[in-house]
């Protein structure tokens, strides 16, 4: 038995040392900003964290970042969040009415592209090539990029052809969680085509993007807004003015958002 | 040493909280009409059928490889079973998403044997067959080693004897063997089909998400969390209820079955 104490010692004192360190809560002050962001930012966000800390030294800012829905959830069940970008309108009202977060702010646009492998095994040149493709990946439904998708192929069916939409949807081989997972089919070579927003076309080495013309195109609206119980009212609100200033639409448009401000 | 005995139980215990609380939290956080809801909502059905569907496939092809594999694994120990045993054991250790870019790789358009699939019209990617082949990858390793393990536990020289007295090499592994190793293989499976079960991040790459085709439960959960969090825990339990009363059923079976040295025996005669 004694041995088997001796032996197990060392382990012990390993897992109390780590629970220790864990559990030690960091001093507020020195807690760095925490921005809840939706997947689709992760780029834009590091770029604006980089900026916004070069102007105000001393803050730090960190993220986490998962679909728009999973971080509602995650502040809902009280995760220390400061500030919440959301890739759509509602989640962050809904946070808004149940009294955890202040104002929602939209913050910038986005917008629909096709993108192709770029060796463009199906030969797309335009949108209304699409129908061509023989294994196309959207976002499901579930999702705002699905959504904003579904919204989409509906208007083509009133601008371009009857049967557009319809035509599109039997080539869909998947419905992904996310834009990025979709992104990455095509990047695989595995898809001829996918329905993604422009931000992640242009991040993405391995794809070229196709126009979507404007008749059919919608726009994709994300919000932001300071999480209530924040102990960084201050930062938070300063991190949400920084996304609307000059400098801040900038670097937006640098990634293929445009302006959050309606124009 | 009262207190220590206790002191060292109690960490284990804490250990089996940490890993049934979780599932205790999912059933109180769901009401009965939530469950209810859960089961009716329009990803549950086709999900869920799609799950046993390709995890009983799976295991079969698991069951039916695993085990000459496991045998062979077992039988001697130069390096070339060494060197196997510890590629066995490569898709345990590689994250699940990158065995789907593995696979990807591999089955995929532009894979090693994309081209010749293509030729023969055989699509894998996007479609069932897909799931199947990220099911087998993940969860055959969990067979094959408890395979081996127990073969590992059959007395050579029962397989002599069976020998002896007529038995042919197969007949000898079929009829002394197996039925020695069967708990060990049961269980083996248990867990192979549990893994399959839970499959998610090699799916997701190599498989993609359709419902009816590649959407399997765990899948279904992740894309229902997007949209209503209380059908995703209500999916969640169903599957959960269903691992556990399978897992339950199985090491039953395991526990009931003959596997001592005289039932064995006396099968030869």
């Amino acid at each position: 038995m004694k041995r088997l104490l001796r032996s197990l010692c060392p382990a012990v004192t390993m897992a109390t040392a780590l629970l220790a360190t864990g559990a030690c809560t960091v001093d507020s002050s020195e807690r760095p900003l925490t921005v809840f962001a939706a997947s689709s930012m992760t780029e834009v966000m590091q770029e604006l964290a980089l900026a916004f800390e070069r102007e105000r030294a001393g803050t730090r800012v960190r993220f986490n970042h998962a679909g728009s829905q999973v971080l509602r959830l995650q502040i809902e069940r009280g995760a220390a969040a400061d500030v919440f970008v959301s890739a759509n309108r509602e989640h962050a009202e809904s946070l808004a009415g149940a009294g955890f977060a202040d104002r929602v702010t939209p913050v910038a646009h986005n917008e629909l592209v096709l993108v192709v492998p770029l060796e463009n095994p199906a030969g797309l040149n335009t949108f209304a090539d699409l129908v061509r493709a023989d294994r196309i990946v959207i976002a499901d439904p579930a999702v705002p990029a699905g959504q904003y998708t579904a919204a989409l192929l509906s208007r083509a069916e009133e601008v371009m052809a009857e049967s557009f939409g319809t035509r599109v949807l039997a080539r869909v081989v998947s419905r992904e969680n996310n834009v990025r997972l979709a992104r990455a089919k095509v990047e695989l070579g595995e898809a001829d085509a996918a329905i993604i927003y422009r931000s992640d076309a242009l991040s993405g080495a391995r794809v070229r993007a196709i126009e979507i013309p404007l008749d059919v195109n919608v726009r994709a609206e994300y919000v932001a807004a300071v999480i209530s119980d924040s102990s960084h009212h201050e930062q938070a609100r300063a991190f949400v003015e920084f996304m609307l200033s000059v400098g801040g639409q900038a670097i937006f448009e640098r990634h293929g958002f445009s302006a959050g401000v309606a124009s | 040493m009262k207190w220590a005995r206790a002191s060292v139980l109690s960490l284990g215990f804490l250990l089996l909280g940490l890993l049934v609380v979780p599932a205790m939290a999912l059933l109180v956080a769901a009401s009965p009409a939530e469950l209810a809801q859960g089961v009716a909502h329009p990803l549950f059905g086709p999900s869920l059928w799609l799950s046993l569907r390709t995890t009983m496939l799976s295991l079969a092809i698991v069951v039916v490889c695993g085990t000459p594999l496991a045998w062979w694994l077992a039988s001697a120990q130069g390096w070339p079973q060494r060197l196997a045993d510890a590629l066995v054991e490569l898709p345990i250790v590689m994250p699940p998403a990158v065995v789907g870019i593995g696979l990807l790789e591999t089955f995929g358009r532009s894979g090693l044997l994309g081209g010749p699939l293509e030729l023969l019209g055989i699509q894998v990617a996007f479609a069932t067959p897909a799931v199947i082949l990220a099911q087998v990858t993940v969860s055959a390793p969990f067979y094959v080693q408890a395979a081996a393990a127990a073969f590992r536990r059959v007395d050579p020289d029962l397989l002599l004897v069976a020998r002896t007295l007529g038995q042919s090499p197969v007949g000898a592994f079929a009829r002394v063997a197996i039925p020695i190793a069967m708990p060990g293989l049961v269980s083996g499976g248990a867990l192979a089909w549990a893994r399959a079960l839970g499959e998610f991040g090699a799916t997701l790459l190599f498989a993609g998400s359709l419902p009816g085709t590649t959407q399997t439960m765990p899948l279904a959960i992740v894309l229902a969390l997007e949209s209503d969090v209380r059908a995703a825990i209500a999916i969640s339990l169903v599957l959960a209820g269903a691992a556990v009363l399978l897992l339950l059923g199985l090491r039953l079976v395991a526990g009931l079955r003959p596997s001592d040295d005289a039932t064995s025996r006396s099968k030869l005669s």
